[in-house]
């Protein structure tokens, strides 16, 4: 099975690059098995229009606030991530 | 004037339990017949067993008739009604879905376990966005909940038959969840209270998680004075609240910038916050400006840690049955199918150093006080105006941070839609926003419900 990757217009498009046009932020870092996984292979000829549009949406707000936490200021390497501490354990 | 029956909050329908002026299943047969009155226009609930509920009602009478009065559950005969993501034994629990099974739940969640064990009665399941993220669509199974203030309107979500039942007074008190405002933002929108506790202090056991990290349960009243005694029975605490004449005293840090420079808020929405503001002056509070980082970098930390756990506990669903998901949901719960491994971790490191930004602002101020919502609430059947609507709100700051934040309403549009506005305080400060929200409330605020033709 060919690559498949999103068009700018929102259609699924299998093998080879993205047309001319596809929004930067569609286009490099969208695997190639993302949407296989999603609904899986043999699914994908009968849902992809469907989910052309729903899945274009939900990468575009990903790709909204990736670009705003990897450009906002860098933290102190030493901090940890976020954890529930005692004060927050239900 | 004499308040109507349906129209009493916790404390009252408390009291007058107590005195017998009514007894709990007069209190249960007439909130049963408002909605059977009503409810066909605001669609609170998903379902509801009256024969059950009087039942229980009956039983909790029984029971006062036979106690020591010092010696009854807290809550004993008060209505109360269930977001209908909680399992409440002999309920179906449908997540407002197409994956809903019929089947009754065995057991009880946690939360509403104890809320059974204060004598509360459990009128029914409400109203949510599939899943508490989807929202009000076309293609839901059941009908989506209306705002009891503008019937062709959106009430917020996800917990929004909460909201509206509360609002067009179906019930004294619901219970939501909130990941990312789910609680505040229907409470926003109804011009009613919406609490979301502080992180963790409410057991979340026995309820499907949409994220890991950020849902919570919170109480949703009508009146500020109602909310200890719910959140009192959520948490397993006593609380202890000082109430207070006016708020002499009180800091306050105002986050203007979310709304002023951040991301512009509808103009009457600014004002009604910026007249918020005075009036705390007004009473005697010290009221200046405070800043947080950026309001849409703050919520891309949510969205990133929501997004990326929600598509964790739901990618199974979507991998196996994605057409048994309304379309919204999809859209939503695949965010986090784009987010890597080291985007979560950032985020959640982000969230850290935020979480010690909030503190550090709460170590000179007592509250804080935020837009909820910066835009009033759309028609319900304008699928783009609600898609649009996701970045307009100041909420999601402090699910990140685990803060304990109140909705509370300070005033109407033009047009009669609520407009609301948080409080937020420290861990475990819930007393203190409660006693400012009751002062605020009673000296600003006059309660005002939506008029239903049944009504007249």
């Amino acid at each position: 099975m060919g690559a498949v990757r999103f068009g700018a217009a929102g259609a699924l498009h299998r093998g080879g690059e993205a047309p001319a046009g596809t929004p930067e932020y569609l286009m490099p870092e969208i695997p190639d098995t993302w949407m296989q996984y999603i609904v899986g292979t043999e699914k994908l000829e009968a849902m992809q229009a469907d989910f052309a549009a729903d899945l274009e949406h939900a990468a575009t707000r990903a790709r909204q606030w990736q670009q705003r936490l990897r450009e906002a200021e860098p933290l102190p390497a030493s901090l940890p991530p976020w954890a529930p501490g005692p004060d927050t354990q239900p | 004037m004499k308040t109507a029956l349906h129209q009493w909050g916790v404390a009252e329908a408390l009291s007058q339990l107590h005195a017998r002026t009514v007894s709990a299943e007069e209190l249960a047969q007439a909130l049963l017949d408002r909605a059977e009155r009503i409810d066909g226009q605001v669609h609170a609930y998903l379902w509801r067993d009256p024969a059950q509920v009087l039942r229980d009602a009956r039983a909790a009478d029984q029971r006062r008739r036979r106690g020591d009065a010092d010696d009854l559950p807290p809550l004993l005969g008060v209505p109360l009604a269930i977001k209908d993501v909680m399992p409440v034994r002999g309920m179906p629990t449908s997540y407002h879905s197409r994956w809903a099974s019929p089947e009754s739940a065995p057991e009880d969640a946690a939360c509403v376990a104890r809320l059974r064990a204060t004598g509360a009665i459990l009128l029914g399941k409400l109203s949510t966005h599939e899943f508490a993220i989807g929202g009000p669509t076309q293609d839901l199974p059941y009908p989506a909940a209306r705002n009891p203030w503008k019937l062709t309107h959106h009430p917020g979500g996800s917990s929004s038959g909460a909201a509206a039942g509360l609002a067009a007074a179906l019930f004294p008190a619901a219970i939501g969840t909130d990941t990312g405002g789910s609680v505040r933002g229907p409470a926003d929108a109804c011009g009613v209270l919406g609490l979301k506790p502080t992180h963790g202090d409410i057991p979340m056991r026995g309820i499907r998680p949409l994220t890991y990290t950020l849902d919570q349960v919170g109480p949703m009243t009508r009146t500020a004075r109602d909310l200890p005694l719910i959140l009192a029975a959520l948490s397993g605490r006593p609380m202890a609240i000082s109430w207070r004449e006016d708020l002499r005293g009180l800091r306050v840090g105002y986050l203007r910038h979310f709304h002023t420079e951040d991301v512009a808020a509808d103009p009457e929405i600014a004002a009604a916050l910026d007249t918020a503001a005075q009036d705390l002056r007004s009473l005697g509070a010290d009221v200046r400006e405070v800043r947080l980082p950026a309001l849409p970098y703050c919520m891309a930390i949510t969205g990133v840690v929501a997004s990326v756990e929600a598509w964790l506990a739901h990618r199974d669903g979507l991998r196996d049955a994605p057409r048994k998901y309304t379309g919204r949901s999809r859209r939503r719960l695949a965010i986090g199918a784009f987010l890597s491994g080291a985007d979560y971790l950032d985020a959640q490191r982000r969230r850290q150093a935020l979480k010690a930004d909030v503190d550090a602002l709460l170590a000179d101020c007592d509250l804080l006080l935020a837009a909820s919502s910066l835009r009033p609430a759309c028609r319900i059947d304008d699928d783009a105006a609600i898609d649009a609507s996701y970045p307009f709100e100041a909420r999601s700051p402090f699910s990140a941070t685990g803060h304990p934040a109140l909705n509370l309403p300070i005033g109407f549009t033009a047009s009669g839609l609520p407009i609301g506005a948080q409080f937020i305080g420290r861990y475990r400060g819930e007393a203190g926003l409660i006693a400012s929200a009751e002062t605020y409330l009673q000296a600003r605020w006059q309660s005002r419900y939506p008029l239903f033709p049944a009504d007249t």
